[in-house]
């Protein structure tokens, strides 16, 4: 009787439980289940535009890249965040790994998807996330090369100098090499051109239709200098420009619809806070940075934006001009949540006249510029300019319309032009204390961020850019 | 004649009438062994109840009947029996017991005596504890207790865990804490909090893999077995109460932040801030009749309490231990009143229900709360804000009249200083409740199937539920930034966090031939974890209103997690010894783990060691008299690290939303041939003991080679950045650990021993991916190249002040003088955060009714970054912030040297010069009176009369005195700061910032017995 006993004990102690040792994680599931069914690749498309309001991106960063510029100066009372970008002091040790990463993370999710694609069926639903997918990867790869490589049209030797790699395949191995930009660019038209072709007319605001790809293969075309392409494109583009009256409205997102052609969805899920570059709120409105005050003064009485990116109040006792175009959103209850704007009518109609001016069709590339004007001034009527006059009215209208989104920069550098402040101070009338760095001379390395070094480190293709 | 007669008959007489008519007579005497008397020996009647002990000069007096036996009995004595006879006088002369004194050790699965112990095992017994009795959490006793075992606390914080590191660090991403198991139970890191020192009756530290391979893939760190008390068969139950009352304060600082006098000239004579703009006298003298120091603004005297209750004892069949206990620290912060509580109680019985069958329960309970805020790394944290506040900010804002100015709230308004923020209405605004339940307990049996042939059953578990609730109070300073209107916000997160094991194990002891012992030990194991958190918010409060969750108007997010993992493993030890001289083990185990992917489920894991006990040996015989012990031992074995996190191999898509919808992405890169880390340990020891055991030491070393190391390879930012999970990677760690135990005087009134350890600690990177330096996520100022230490300080090298500009000068990676930092860095051979050695000295002295313990823990050989140091040196750049004295030290023309740089606007390159480098990269060593005890224990004499058996008086001061020649700070850096914590492989004491500071605390306890 005994020995059963122990027998049976035995056989209790050593009974295995093999089939227990699997187990999986619950909010997530493996990789080759990710793409099984037409939801799987909506999904897939949602995540890669849900990453890209990454707050390392334009999820703040990229609106941010504004203090780069003569746009913005220093506020003496902020918390002096970033001010090793606004006084061009970045380095390959900081200032700009994270965005790279989130930028290249865009691409990494629509290059799986790309790979995944043939699991569709053909017809117009693959299509669509294809071109979705195409424009998303396009996109993100021109963001990386505006700051971290030479524009085509900035100087003669733009072409033949190094761009970032232009990354087709997801595999995390994968170690790239920088291809020229002129190779670069070509990848960059590819891509969009293709994704024109595949995508929806419409697919909302909050993802990219035909119009979006458009407007940004115009934008693409604008740094390349390729100013007839830029106008066809933009010829392709059906949004008008909204209203004067409506304009306020698109920067708390009340206005629906509005000349917004495509916007990054920002609400109380994803909370991204994107004004965080520009302003906190402590007893009134904390800046960090203030508009130059030189730029503040361009803008006319009758201007709309004045109402729409600006307020001037007291803080701790001193009065500023605040930047309001990222403070807050009807729909979300928290400060600097708001959606991110990408692309609206009035860019591509100043993109167009500014390609129409340099193939110097004035009269055409004016009506284009008026047509923006006409619904930012109150009782507009033209100006009539020609020639010079009419660039310059262009570029002008440009920085006043498409200030603090981070475009800035790309558009002093894509003409080899020189990033000069004022010597006006931080206060609302311009007296305060004035940035200590004004100028970065046109050629400068610094146009060109550097390789975060523990990229260089890591990726053996990898090559600095010159000067750093 | 006649009268001499009569005197002898009288004697006589009196002789009789006491044998006849006083049977019962008082018997005295003294107890002594061969250094003197005895005190504190048992006298007992033989099958009576009555007894006695001995005082403090050995002696003791007893009303016995002639015929009574009296049996002295006294640990690591041989028990003595007398017969009481015509005198009424007894002494006795009392012999070591050199088999009782031999200690038990708990080891893996079992208990050894030490004799017959051939792997490296240290113990920390129940005494030790008491005497650091301070310290709330066990953990931080045992730093300078156990050789080879660094214990870092992570910050002052009272309740905080401490990084135990045994034998060096073996991993890099995996985690290098050790397993912790209290009554067989796996306890994390952060919940031995939860445990009761006082419930604890010893800990065995297993640091060689032959004692630790019978833990299989989780030994490779090394393993800390805590033993709870159990009860006493056949003993009164004895009823013991201890109560503590102390305060603590911030260990005194090694340097002075300015006052408002210093600092408004500092910064006139630099151009910055407040004194540089001021322009009249008026003013100037305004802000000087501010001055004060924040520090006594922000943070407190804390107060600690703490009760203690025992009862311990048992029946013929039955035995029990039962505690309950609270104790409670206020911490330092202001207005925090709880930093940290925890009541816990604890059940422990043994049930002999026949007499081949046994069951013992062990039950724990605990609840601990902590209020404190996170240890933020910005101006939010009071221990951030004592340095960053200017001393004549005030810490009010008032009005003209002097009054204060009442908030949204009607609170007095707090000064939001420069920073724009007061700590102080941080504190206040936003309430920060951790409470965590933990329930830890154990049923077993153990039936006897033959002689020698034993089966135990153990079902052992713990349920670790959490709650965190967040409080943004609706209308407070810190709402107001955040969201510009009054709209307050509440948040609750919850987990739970079931263990359950089950061990079925057999053991067959036997000895043949009175020489040859022989135990073996088969077991199998099933172990299973299921987690579970839910987290909620909600905003939208009404001011000064209800706080609950449910009382805002807005929901803004839920959120939630569970998962499972589960280990089962088989395993034997085999023991075998030769006439207690030679001494065989050898041990195997299989673990699979649901951690690894299906090719590298499993993996085998074994150990062997053997001694020689040579004072057993014929030969030595001569020597026996002088040489009581000589041992030596050898062992080698693997084992395994588990702690990776849960499904490390998968490559992942995660769920989230995007206007409204369901999103994909890539979330997780998995490596599908990911295994464990191994470990390959060989260690030899030599212990000895002499003059009667009066000096007793160890000598032992170690060699530890962990391969297959789990990296987490960076991907390139191209892909996103991020990184992957694979096995690459050897480090080797080494080191010899030396302890040396003294009895210096030892007689009856007047005791005194020394003891004194050194550990010595060396690693070495051996191989990484493609032998790339390797960065991890958690390198701030360190990195990983073969050949060098782990963690390898990588700065750029600071060459001092320019005489000629006051400009900071590098060495270039070329050893070329330049004034940039950045991209200089290079490798600081020899330099990481880990300590080269380390070790205590500690001595008990007794004098009668008085004793004394003090313990000092020195350790050295390590560098920490100063980040505090270089904040409050900013050079300029961090000066509208309080500085540190020594910051007028600076560059003012040509010509001076040993200054610092030029903090003015004349140097363009005060961002360059304050960047990290090696200006701030210290040494770390120290030598900290950690514990000093001084008590007094009443005298049996003057508490015979009453109920009580034992009274006892201490004070206990804890870091009262700390010498570091080098570090600027408290040397004891752990963690950063909480806010740098979170993420595996915290890598501690790499730098310092304001986390929560050391403290030094007086503690006044009593004991009482009855």
């Amino acid at each position: 009787m005994k020995k059963y006993f122990i027998i049976l004990i035995l056989l209790a102690t050593f009974t295995s439980c093999e089939n227990q040792l699997e187990t999986f994680p619950t909010s997530s599931i493996a990789a080759d289940e990710a793409f099984k069914n037409e939801g799987d690749f909506t999904n897939a498309v949602r995540g890669a535009y849900r990453a890209m309001l990454s707050g390392s991106y334009y999820g703040g960063a990229l609106q941010g890249f504004d203090v780069m510029t003569d746009n913005l100066i220093i506020s003496q009372k902020g918390r002096l965040s970033q001010q090793f970008r606004h006084d061009w002091a970045y380095d390959p040790n900081t200032g700009f790994a994270a965005y790279m990463a989130s930028a290249y993370t865009v691409i990494q999710d629509a290059n799986f998807i790309l790979a995944n694609i043939d699991l569709l069926d053909e017809g117009d639903f693959k299509n669509n996330i294809k071109g979705e997918a195409l424009a998303l990867r396009a996109l993100a790869h021109f963001d990386i090369a505006r700051y971290f490589a030479k524009i085509p049209t900035q100087s003669s030797d733009a072409a033949a100098s190094l761009a970032m790699p232009y990354v087709t395949i997801a595999d995390v191995n994968d170690l790239p090499s920088r291809i020229t930009v002129a190779e670069y660019y070509t990848n960059l038209v590819a891509d969009l051109s293709e994704a024109t072709t595949l995508v929806n007319d419409d697919n909302g605001t909050f993802q990219m239709g035909k119009d979006a790809v458009n407007g940004i293969l115009a934008r693409v075309y604008l740094h390349m200098g390729n100013w007839q392409d830029a106008i066809d494109a933009a010829n392709e583009v059906a949004v008008d420009v909204e209203d004067r009256d409506s304009f306020v409205g698109i920067w708390n997102d009340s206005e629906v619809p509005s000349g917004v052609i495509f916007k990054l969805q920002n609400n109380n899920v994803s909370r991204v806070t994107l004004g965080v570059p520009y302003s906190q709120t402590a007893n009134g409105i904390k800046d960090e940075y203030v508009p130059d005050y030189a730029l503040f003064q361009q803008y006319d009485a009758s201007d709309i934006r004045l109402a729409g990116y600006f307020e001037t109040s007291l803080f701790d006792g001193l009065m500023y001009n605040h930047v309001m175009k990222w403070y807050s959103s009807i729909s979300t209850t928290s400060l600097g949540v708001v959606d991110a704007k990408i692309i609206r009518a009035s860019e591509v109609l100043l993109t167009k006249a500014e390609a129409l001016a340099e193939l110097g069709q004035d009269g055409p590339a004016r009506d284009a510029l008026d047509a923006v004007r006409a619904e930012r001034y109150f009782e507009f009527s033209s100006g009539g300019e020609v020639g010079s006059a009419l660039k310059a009215a262009i570029a002008l209208e440009r920085r006043l319309e498409l200030a603090f989104e981070g475009s800035r920069f790309s558009d002093l550098k894509r003409k080899g032009m020189s990033i000069e402040r004022s010597e006006f101070g931080d206060l609302a009338d311009g007296t305060g204390v004035p940035a200590v760095f004004q100028t970065l001379n046109a050629g400068d390395f610094r146009f060109q961020v550097p390789i975060p070094i523990g990229e260089l480190n890591l990726n053996p293709n990898m090559e600095q850019s010159p000067g750093w | 004649m006649k009268t001499k007669f009569n005197g002898f008959l009288t004697l006589l007489l009196a002789l009789v009438v006491q044998f006849s008519f006083a049977q019962e007579k008082t018997v005295t005497g003294t107890v002594s062994d061969s250094s003197g008397p005895l005190p504190g020996v048992t006298v007992l009647i033989k099958g009576a109840n009555a007894g006695t002990q001995t005082d403090f000069d050995g002696n003791y007096s007893l009303k016995t009947n002639i015929g009574d036996i009296l049996k002295f009995t006294f640990l690591g004595m041989q028990t003595v029996e007398k017969t009481v006879g015509s005198s009424n006088t007894i002494d006795a002369i009392m012999q070591e017991n050199a088999e009782a004194l031999e200690e038990i050790v708990i080891t893996g699965y079992g208990a050894k005596k030490r004799g017959v112990l051939s792997s490296s095992i240290s113990t920390v017994s129940s005494e030790q504890l008491d005497r650091q009795n301070n310290a709330v959490s066990i953990d931080n006793a045992l730093q300078g207790a156990a050789t080879g075992v660094q214990v870092v606390a992570q910050n002052g914080k009272p309740g905080n865990a401490a990084f135990v590191r045994i034998r060096g660090i073996s991993s890099i991403n995996a985690g290098n804490e050790p397993l912790y198991l209290l009554d067989g139970v796996q306890v994390d890191e952060e919940d031995v909090i939860g445990i009761n020192p006082a419930d604890i009756a010893s800990m065995s530290v297993l640091k060689d893999a032959a004692s630790t391979a019978i833990y299989g893939a989780r030994g490779a760190n090394g393993v800390v077995l805590i033993t709870s008390k159990i009860g006493k068969k056949n003993s009164k139950a004895v009823f013991k109460f201890s109560s503590k009352y102390g305060e603590a304060d911030e260990i005194k600082r090694n340097f002075r932040v300015m006052n408002a006098q210093e600092k408004l000239e500092y910064e006139r004579a630099i151009g910055v801030g407040v004194g540089a703009g001021i322009t009249s006298q008026a003013e100037w003298n305004e802000l000087l009749a501010n001055d004060h120091d924040w520090t006594d603004d922000l943070l407190k005297k804390s107060e600690i309490t703490s009760l203690n209750f025992s009862v311990r004892g048992g029946e013929e069949n039955l035995s029990y231990f039962m505690s309950i206990a609270n104790d409670r620290d206020t911490g330092i912060v202001e207005l925090i009143e709880k930093a940290f509580e925890r009541t816990s109680a604890r059940l422990n019985v043994d049930y002999q229900a026949r007499e081949w069958l046994k069951f013992s329960t062990k039950l724990s309970f605990s609840t601990t709360q902590d209020q404190d805020s996170r240890d933020r790394n910005n101006i939010q944290s009071p221990v951030v804000g004592r340095f960053t506040f200017n001393p004549y900010e005030p810490v009010y804002l008032l009005d003209a009249n002097g009054d204060f100015i009442p908030n949204r709230r009607g609170l007095p308004t707090y000064n939001p200083t420069h920073q724009g923020l007061s700590s102080l209405a941080q504190v206040r605004a936003n309430e920060d409740n951790d409470t965590d339940n933990r329930w830890i307990g154990s049923f077993g049996t153990d039936v006897r199937l033959m002689e020698g042939l034993h089966y135990n059953f153990v079902l052992s578990g713990s349920y670790i539920q959490t709650t965190n609730r967040g409080v943004l109070h609706a209308g407070s300073a810190l709402d107001m930034i955040f969201n510009g209107t009054p709209t307050g916000r509440s948040s609750v997160f919850t987990s739970s966090s079931l263990t359950s094991d089950f061990l079925n194990k057999i053991t067959y002891t036997k000895t043949f031939n009175e020489k040859h012992d022989l135990n073996v030990t088969v077991l199998s194991e099933y172990q299973q974890n299921n987690f579970e958190s839910i987290t909620s918010d909600a905003d939208g409060f009404v001011i000064n209103g209800p706080t609950t969750i449910d009382a805002g108007s807005n929901p803004r997010a839920v959120g939630g997690n569970n998962s499972t993992n589960r280990l089962f493993s088989i395993a034997t030890s085999v023991d075998y010894v030769y006439n207690d001289t030679y001494i065989l083990n050898a041990t195997i185990r299989r673990d699979g783990s649901s951690r690894f992917g299906s090719n590298t489920k499993y993996g085998t894991f074994w150990g062997a060691s053997a001694g020689w006990n040579i004072h057993n040996e014929s030969f030595f015989s001569e020597l026996s008299n002088t040489v009581n012990m000589l041992k030596v031992r050898i062992s080698a074995g693997t084992s395994g690290n588990d702690q990776i996190g849960l499904n490390p191999s998968q490559t992942l898509y995660g769920f989230g939303a995007y206007n409204g919808q369901n999103t994909s992405v890539p979330v997780q890169f998995g490596d599908p041939n990911l295994g464990w880390e191994e470990n390959f340990t060989i260690g030899a020891g030599l212990e000895f003991a002499l003059f009667n055991n009066r000096v007793t030491g160890v000598f032992e070393y170690y060699k530890r080679t962990t391969s297959e190391l789990l990296l987490d390879v960076p991907i390139t930012l191209t892909q996103g950045g991020g990184a992957i999970t694979k096995n690459i990677g050897e480090i080797e760690n080494s080191g010899f650990e030396f302890e040396l135990r003294g009895d210096v005087i030892k007689n009856a009134d007047f005791t005194w021993n020394v003891g004194a350890s050194l550990s010595l600690y060396d690693n070495e990177v051996k191989k990484l991916a493609d032998d790339n330096d390797l960065f991890t996520t958690s390198n701030f100022y360190t990195g990983l190249r073969v050949g060098e230490e782990v963690h390898t300080f990588f700065l750029p090298r600071y060459a001092g002040v320019n005489p000629a500009n006051g400009q900071a000068l590098f060495l270039d990676t070329d050893d070329n003088i330049t004034t940039s930092n950045n991209g200089n860095e290079v490798f600081l051979s020899g330099k990481s955060p880990f300590a080269k050695f380390d070790g205590g000295i500690n001595t008990s002295l007794t004098y009668k009714g008085i004793f004394l313990n003090a313990d000092l823990y020195y350790k050295g050989g390590n560098y920490i970054m100063n980040v505090v140091e270089q904040q409050l040196l900013s050079d300029g750049t961090g000066a509208n912030s309080n500085q540190r004295v020594d910051a007028f030290n600076y560059w003012q023309q040509p010509g001076d040297v040993n200054v610092l740089p030029d903090p003015t606007s004349n140097n363009p390159f005060r961002n360059e010069a304050n960047g990290a480098s090696t200006r701030f990269l210290q040494k770390g060593d120290y030598i900290r009176l950690r514990n000093l005890q001084v008590g007094y224990i009443v005298p049996s004499k003057f508490i015979e009369k009453t109920p009580l058996s034992q009274v006892k008086f201490y004070v206990t001061g804890t870091n009262l005195w700390t010498y570091t020649p080098w570090y600027k700070g408290d040397p004891e850096v752990g963690i950063p700061s909480g806010e740098t914590t979170g993420t595996r492989g915290i890598i501690p004491g790499e730098f310092s910032l304001n986390s929560y500071p050391t403290l030094t605390s007086y503690v006044f306890g009593v004991d009482i017995q009855f």
